[in-house]
Order: structure tokens, then sequence, then C-alpha cells
């Protein structure tokens, strides 16, 4: 305050212009100018022209609080990194079979609407297609492998359900139990599968 | 692809290893001690620098066994890395890092025998600063399911002893332990895709602890809280939660039973010996009448 009275002693001959008041905290010292002519120059120096404040001069300002972000928004807003998940996390005997059970469930229900699309638009009936298939001429391996690979979902999805159902009720649940029995979904379903791609 | 299949093949040797009651052996191979270290790196904000990772060697036999020891040691040479420790015993779970692609204890997992060891931040979190990351969404959650004692009708907690069955205790034991390291909760992909609406592992671990605790008499509230498709039932039994415990504690079958309670299908059994039981008849206002506390 005593600084930017005793400035404006030197400011007077000058216009009042806005950035002076700007510097005077109030109008009111304005009147007590002249008590103060007779002082050295102002240790603080100000540059012409410009409302800045002065240095020592503390602003308050009245306090409002942050506006409230949720941990996304504000993390985003402050620009930090996700840190890397799926491209680095180690792939789990356990994480495996869990995505597989919802890989192949959405693979069958695939089969379910491509099978009820097929018998709703396509013409000429089912034996059309099958000897379409059996005039390709493939060779026994051939169909053996693509019958394996239409149900190995079929397989690891019932015999993974099942030992999913079994998590539900409770059993089967000590780490232990989890790996053998994911081996014995891996048993059962080459089992079954490569039965099944016999016949 | 036969490389996914080594991965399949080293997590299940770990996994077995660590949770098989035989007596573990030891690994034949011995791994030249001049290992490379790398290390997720991020300058912070203000840095305006992109996330990479840096290669450090260090020579292992000159540091103690843990990773927290080879990361202090790191930080010697490059006082810029940055990461949390606190306790150095497993206890605090300030040091929760992705090793090797696996959440663990840095300060008590042993520096794996391989020539390099990948060392990232908790997966799918905001990143601070080099390793640090932003776990304020975790503790919310883990404050949600209000995590102390509620009794009805007791006046104040704390006067008397509430009595407590060492049956009714050791169903608390694999439950109270939990640090909040948050190793489980990141390594759930569920948690990954759904953190602000799923509680995750650790919180239900917790939540759990709370509804089966004898001496807590609002079961049937926090049970009805936890009753939406999101909080506990985005629970897939995707089981990496309990693989990725540093402190071999077991959320996933923690979190079925709390399911099965939040279902209906079970019901959290009576307490076997009254609470209350300890609690002088009559209470006085001030308590300075009470046998135990002078």
């Amino acid at each position: 305050m005593y600084c930017s009275m005793v400035n404006f002693q030197f400011r007077k001959a000058s216009a009042l212009s806005s950035s002076i008041t700007g510097l005077c905290r109030s109008r009111k010292t304005f009147g007590k100018i002249s008590k103060f002519s007779g002082l050295l120059s102002p240790v603080c120096q100000v540059a012409d022209g410009h409302a800045q404040r002065l240095k020592h001069q503390i602003t308050y300002k009245a306090y409002v609080p942050p506006c409230y972000q949720d941990h996304d928004h504000k993390n985003m807003a402050l620009k930090r990194p996700m840190s890397p998940h799926l491209t680095v996390y180690a792939p789990t005997l356990v994480a495996m079979t869990s995505i597989g059970q919802r890989i192949t469930g959405t693979l069958l229900a695939a089969y379910a609407l491509l099978l009820s699309g097929a018998t709703l638009f396509l013409p000429n009936g089912i034996e059309t297609y099958v000897s379409i298939i059996q005039s390709l001429d493939l060779s026994k391996t051939t169909i053996f492998i693509l019958k394996l690979l239409v149900g190995l979902p079929f397989g690891f999805h019932y015999f993974n359900g099942i030992r999913y159902c079994m998590f539900n009720l409770g059993k089967w649940l000590s780490l232990k139990d989890v790996y053998a029995t994911a081996y014995l979904t891996f048993v059962l379903t080459g089992v079954i599968v490569i039965f099944f791609a016999f016949l | 692809m036969p490389k996914l299949s080594e991965q399949f093949y080293k997590i299940i040797r770990f996994s077995f290893r660590n949770y098989s009651s035989k007596t573990e052996t030891k690994p034949k191979k011995d791994v030249d001690p001049c290992r490379t270290f790398k290390i997720y790196r991020f300058g912070g904000i203000l840095s305006k620098e992109q996330p990479k990772i840096q290669s450090y060697e260090l020579d292992v036999s000159t540091c103690g066994k843990m990773v927290l020891d080879a990361l202090i040691k790191i930080k010697d040479k490059d006082p810029t890395l940055t990461f949390r420790r606190s306790c150095r015993e497993g206890i605090c779970g300030s040091c929760a890092i992705n090793l090797q692609g696996m959440n663990c204890l840095s300060c008590i997992t042993e520096i794996p025998p391989a020539k390099t060891i990948t060392i990232l931040p908790l997966p799918h979190m905001y990143v601070i600063r080099d390793l640090v990351v932003d776990m304020t969404h975790f503790f919310n959650g883990y404050d949600s399911i209000r995590p102390y004692l509620v009794r009805k009708n007791d006046g104040a907690i704390g006067k008397t002893q509430l009595a407590q069955s060492i049956k009714d205790n050791e169903k608390m034991v694999g439950l109270y332990e939990c640090v909040l390291c948050s190793c489980c909760s990141t390594s759930c992909p569920s948690y990954w895709w759904n953190g602000r609406r799923f509680l995750g592992p650790a919180t239900l671990l917790h939540a759990y602890r709370w509804v089966i605790d004898s001496r807590d008499d609002d079961t049937e509230q926090r049970l009805y809280e936890l009753r939406d498709s999101f909080k506990a039932f985005k629970c897939h039994t995707i089981m990496n939660c309990s693989l990725a415990c540093p402190k071999g504690l077991h959320p996933a079958k923690a979190i079925m039973n709390l399911k099965r309670l939040i279902s209906g299908l079970d019901k959290k059994p009576v307490p076997e010996i009254d609470p209350g039981k300890f609690k002088s008849g009559g209470d006085s206002g001030s308590g300075k009448n009470k046998k135990c506390c002078p």
C-alpha cells in the first residue's frame, strides 16, 4: 500500500489512467498522496502504463471448491496415460479358459443364428447343400479336421460350462481344483470332439 | 504360437509351485547374474514425453534377492526412477507392480531367474509417474462397502469386548490379512473394463469379511447394498485374482460365497456365542461402573 501511494506521487503528472487506479487498492488513498511528497524514490518499480500487481501485494480470492470430476474425467483431463493391460498381462490358464468360454459361446450363438437364418432364407432345402459339400470331394482327413474345428466350440463350451456351474455352486474353487478341472475339461473336450468327428 | 504355449507352461509351473502342497523344488538352471531390467518409464504430465520402456543392466549378486532391492539399486544409478515402497516386508501393500506379466509385491517377490525382467505398473490404472499409479477409485470402492463394524442397539462400540467363538473367528482367516495392495483387482479383466462400477476382488473380499463377521449386525443392509448387476455380479470367476494375490489369499472363493449370500442361496449362520455376552447388565452413561477399563 505504501509503495503504491508513493508511486502515485510520481505518476501524478500522467493522466489518471485505469492502470494507475489498478495500482491503488482503493480510491481513498488518492487524497493522501500529498503527505508523502517528500519521500525518497520507491523501492519497487512498476512497468509503465500496465496494470500490474506489485510483488509484495497479497491478493485474496474467494475459495472456490474444485469442481468434482469422476476418476476417469479427472485423469483424462490431466492427460495421464493408462498403464498397459491386455497386451502385457500374462495369459494365465484360468483367464484363457474364461475368455475361451465367452468366445465359444459367441461362436455357438453365431452357429445357431446362421443355421436358423439359412433355413429361413436360403432356397432349395438342406439336401442341396449337403450334395454341394459332397461334390467338393474333400479327402477324409480334411473332412475330419473340419468336423473337429466345428465341433471344438461345442465340446469346450459344454465341459467348461459344467466347470463354471460347479464354481457357482461353491465347489472346485481351490486353485488346485481349478487347474485340475481345467485339464480335465481339455481332455474330455478332446475325447468327445474326436469321437464325434470320427462318426 | 509356440511362444504362447511356452508362456502357458511357465504360468502353470509358477502356479503349481506356489500352490501345490508338495515341497518346492528349486529351479535347476543357473542364470548369469548380469540381468536386464526393462522398466516402464513416464516422466509425469508436465514432462510432455510419451511413456517408454527403459533398459537397465544390473548384477543381481550385488543387491538383495527381492525385486525391490533391485529397483532400489537401479534408483541409485538413475535417481529419476520412481516407485512406491514402505514396509519392505509385504504388509503395507505399497510396492505392487507387474513383474513378467503377473502382479506381485516387489518387496517379497524374488528376482526371477530370467535374463530379461520386465517391470510395469499395475495394469489399467492411470500412471502418475513411472511405476506410481492413481489408486483413488480403488480406495473409494473400498470405502463404499462400509469397512467397519456396525452394531445395532448397542450404545457405543468399544465399551466392552464383543464375544466371538474360535470357529467364528476362523471364518475370517484368509480375509482379514488383505493389505489392499490391489494386485488382485488390477489383474481382473472385469475390473479393467468395469472398474468404476464393479468393486473388484479386493473390495469384495473385504465386503465378505464384514458380512460373515459374527459380531457385525448389519448383514442384511450390507448384502442389500451389493445387490446390483455391477458391484459384485460383474465377477465372472476369471480367477486371475487368486493367482495374483501376493499374500496367498483366495478372493475368488470369498466372492463366490458372497454372491451366494447376496442372492439368498446361503444364509449367514447365527453366531455361536452372543457377541454382547460380556456386556454388564444396565448401561451406565459414563462407563465408570464397567468392570473392564478403569
